[in-house]
């Protein structure tokens, strides 16, 4: 009777994830061969394709801009693993402890996650005019030092990754939140009562704690900043000093007309997301263990 | 059991969905017919007037034919969206592209539809101008339609101007151009205003200027492939226009980091001599009030050597194709496109800062503009009469050596590459496009 009841309840599980699953491979999986595919041909974007082995590949190899493009994602990336992690995690932690207001706060901290990307981007780009904007605040506060070209070249990659923080960093104080408030409260009550402070309290409980919620977030931010493009298309068109894979493939297949060569970034694209899944799969596994 | 069954039924459900694909109306006496018309306008006064046009002609060759075709009008769709429905199985029966060059990218794969018949029934060969109808062409056949011409030109403050003591309109030469260029500096104006943040196509207006009044046949040659980027000449040029950035006469030397919204606040507010954009700045420039559309003056970008002349680098502002899957409709597709050519639709096309077609347009359509549109109407028609035309980037260059031509560019004006390593990646990109098939359409 129990083994029934249980293979019902697989068959049930089955079912339910099956259309979600259809729907998944029939509308990315599938196509994305098709993406593989095409990363070997000479692909144009219409119709016609010649297969061309791995030209694609070891042109990408030689390619300048490629190889500054993995350099700006990985900055991207180590900026998105940092800053708004520590600050969304030291910021909930405080807010999980506020009694009045908390919920007015939360509501204040991720209302920038639901202001578009191209919305949010054309206001910071008026911020970051060069002779109006938060330049002109700047000079006329005597913060001369501060009076940069925020969106030359040199600072970019900075001033727009701090626009996308700005607008993501309230969706991880939420997750964040969420998991501190599974913690059991007789934890901190048995550190108070051994002479933990507010930081070893946090360091010992709260981090241990929130470990798979943590865990997730690193990934989602470290996935995330290789495939990321709205901002800094929005803000920059990917130009000089800010070039991501995602821009560059972007402009390859849509202005270059090389959809084939866009296809192979995609693929390497992917590739580098697969390996994040794979070692994060593997800390993970070693954690529980 | 219950449960399984319910869970199978919502498998077959969202499989449907997911397979759904609307039913082609079949063509019938009555029943009506869809027709989409794709643009990439997205300016709400262009839009609303070019939807009310085709519904016009439709409309007229509905009452003409007893047919029952029903407008479906898509605007805002760009080349990205093009390229992507073109190669699907959603393509628009009428759409735009960029440039010639593009026609032939898309001819190739067999996706467009011969308009020879509708060039011969309307007399489009004695109607459009011969460089226009010679666009048009692919191996002979008339596979698109020039969307209207455009070029680039130089806009100007007349007050900036008199304050700073000069008069746009006598310069015709480098030095005299840039002795106005630091009087206007020195009295704390921007020289030129240009942004290319958020539309680094911006870059490329001017870089057509450039390239072009470095010699019209070199950059011609340069294009076909019988001359060289690395021409001392170009070098020339690109010293000229990166010492002109470093001495901040371009946007105070942040033409890259300003938006082209920017640049359009900074002219109309005085802050800047010269403003550089093409002859559809008049979308921009028509809302203005009365006084501040005539204290906006328009000219030809001086020479900037003794080899070239001022003239006005042209471009078509893109080009009206069919699609060869709406081989039925051929007849309406070519009373359409007859149709955006006539007379009639000029004067507005012209008021709202649309291309106008590249037909002899009548003086009749142009009393409604404003002071400085006539003028600029008429300064494009006399160089294009006289054969003082260019080649813009946009409409003539190789598609990979355009973009690294505006992006490498930057580059250069940051000191990352030297101008000789700029033009020799221009030529090694001109060249490999040339092996790999790319057909210069130039006129």
């Amino acid at each position: 009777m129990a083994k029934s009841r249980r293979d019902d309840l697989k068959r049930i599980a089955f079912f339910s994830l099956l259309p979600i699953f259809l729907f998944h491979f029939v509308l990315i999986v599938s196509p994305s061969f098709g993406t593989i595919y095409n990363s070997f041909t000479d692909w144009s974007g219409l119709i016609s394709k010649n297969f061309i082995g791995l030209d694609n590949y070891k042109e990408l190899l030689g390619d300048s801009q490629f190889s500054d493009s993995i350099k700006n994602n990985l900055k991207w990336m180590a900026m998105f693993v940092t800053i708004p992690v520590i600050l969304s995690l030291i910021i909930g932690y405080m807010l999980s402890s506020v009694k009045k207001g908390r919920i007015i706060l939360r509501v204040c901290y991720f209302l920038p996650y639901v202001i578009s990307a191209a919305i949010a981007g054309k206001i910071f780009a008026a911020f970051f005019n060069p002779f109006l904007g938060i330049n002109a605040w700047f000079e006329s506060v005597g913060l001369h030092c501060l009076v940069k070209d925020w969106l030359a070249p040199e600072h970019a990659l900075v001033s727009v990754a701090s626009v996308d923080m700005w607008h993501w960093w309230g969706f991880l104080l939420v997750l964040f939140m969420s998991a501190l408030q599974q913690i059991d409260i007789s934890l901190y009550e048995s550190a108070e009562v051994e002479g933990a402070n507010s930081i070893q309290k946090l360091w010992y409980i709260t981090i241990p704690s929130i470990q798979p919620t943590l865990m997730f977030i690193l990934l989602i931010s470290m996935v995330w900043s290789v495939s990321t493009f709205d901002y800094v298309w929005v803000m920059t068109k990917g130009s000089s000093g800010s070039s991501l894979l995602s821009t560059m493939m972007y402009k390859n297949a849509f202005f270059k007309y090389r959809a084939g060569y866009a296809c192979a970034i995609s693929v390497f694209q992917s590739c580098i997301s697969f390996l994040i899944f794979g070692v994060f799969g593997r800390i993970q596994k070693k954690l529980e263990d | 059991m219950k449960k399984v069954l319910f869970v199978l039924l919502m498998c077959v459900f969202v499989a449907s969905i997911g397979f759904a694909n609307g039913s082609k109306e079949s063509p019938s006496a009555s029943a009506p017919v869809e027709l989409e018309v794709s643009t990439n306008s997205t300016e709400e006064n262009q839009v609303a007037f070019a939807e009310s046009m085709y519904k016009e002609l439709i409309n007229e060759y509905n009452q003409t034919n007893g047919t029952n075709y029903v407008l479906k009008f898509s605007p805002g769709q760009g080349m990205d969206i093009t390229n992507t429905r073109m190669s699907s199985n959603d393509k628009p029966d009428i759409f735009q592209i960029d440039s010639p060059a593009d026609v032939q990218r898309y001819a190739k794969d067999n996706l467009l539809l011969d308009l020879t018949p509708a060039a011969e029934k309307y007399g489009w060969k004695n109607t459009m101008f011969d460089w226009a109808y010679n666009l048009s062409k692919v191996n002979g056949r008339v596979m698109t339609l020039p969307m209207g011409y455009e070029g680039i030109v130089l806009w100007y403050d007349k007050t900036v101007a008199k304050e700073v003591g000069v008069d746009p309109e006598a310069i015709t030469n480098k030095d005299q151009f840039e002795d106005a260029l630091k009087k206007a500096q020195g009295k704390g104006y921007i020289p030129i205003m240009l942004g290319s943040q958020d539309w680094p196509w911006a870059q490329e207006w001017y870089l057509s200027i450039m390239y072009s009044y470095t010699g019209r046949d070199l950059l011609k040659s340069t294009l076909e492939g019988k001359s060289s980027w690395t021409d001392p000449r170009f070098k020339e040029t690109v010293d000229l226009y990166k010492s002109w950035n470093e001495k901040g006469y371009l946007a105070n030397g942040k033409s890259y980091i300003l938006t082209s919204d920017d640049a359009i606040n900074a002219f109309t507010t005085h802050k800047c001599l010269f403003k550089l954009e093409g002859t559809w700045a008049t979308y921009w420039i028509n809302p203005l009030t009365p006084e501040e559309q005539d204290n906006i003056g328009v000219m030809l970008h001086p020479a900037i050597n003794n080899n070239e002349k001022a003239h006005l680098p042209i471009a078509v502002g893109g080009m009206y194709c069919a699609s060869a899957d709406a081989a039925d409709k051929a007849d309406v597709i070519g009373y359409i496109l007859n149709g955006i050519m006539s007379q009639k639709y000029q004067g507005k096309f012209l008021e709202l800062g649309m291309d106008v077609a590249p037909i002899s347009v009548d003086k009749s359509q142009f009393e409604n503009l404003g002071t400085t549109t006539k003028q600029m109407w008429n300064m494009v028609n006399n160089a294009l009469a006289d054969g003082a035309y260019g080649y813009t980037t946009y409409a003539f260059y190789p598609p990979e050596t355009r973009v690294y031509c505006y992006e490498g560019i930057v580059d250069v004006m940051e000191g990352k590459i030297t101008s000789a390593e700029y033009l020799q990646k221009m030529q090694d990109l001109n060249k490999k496009e040339l092996a790999n098939g790319f057909t210069p359409v130039l006129p």
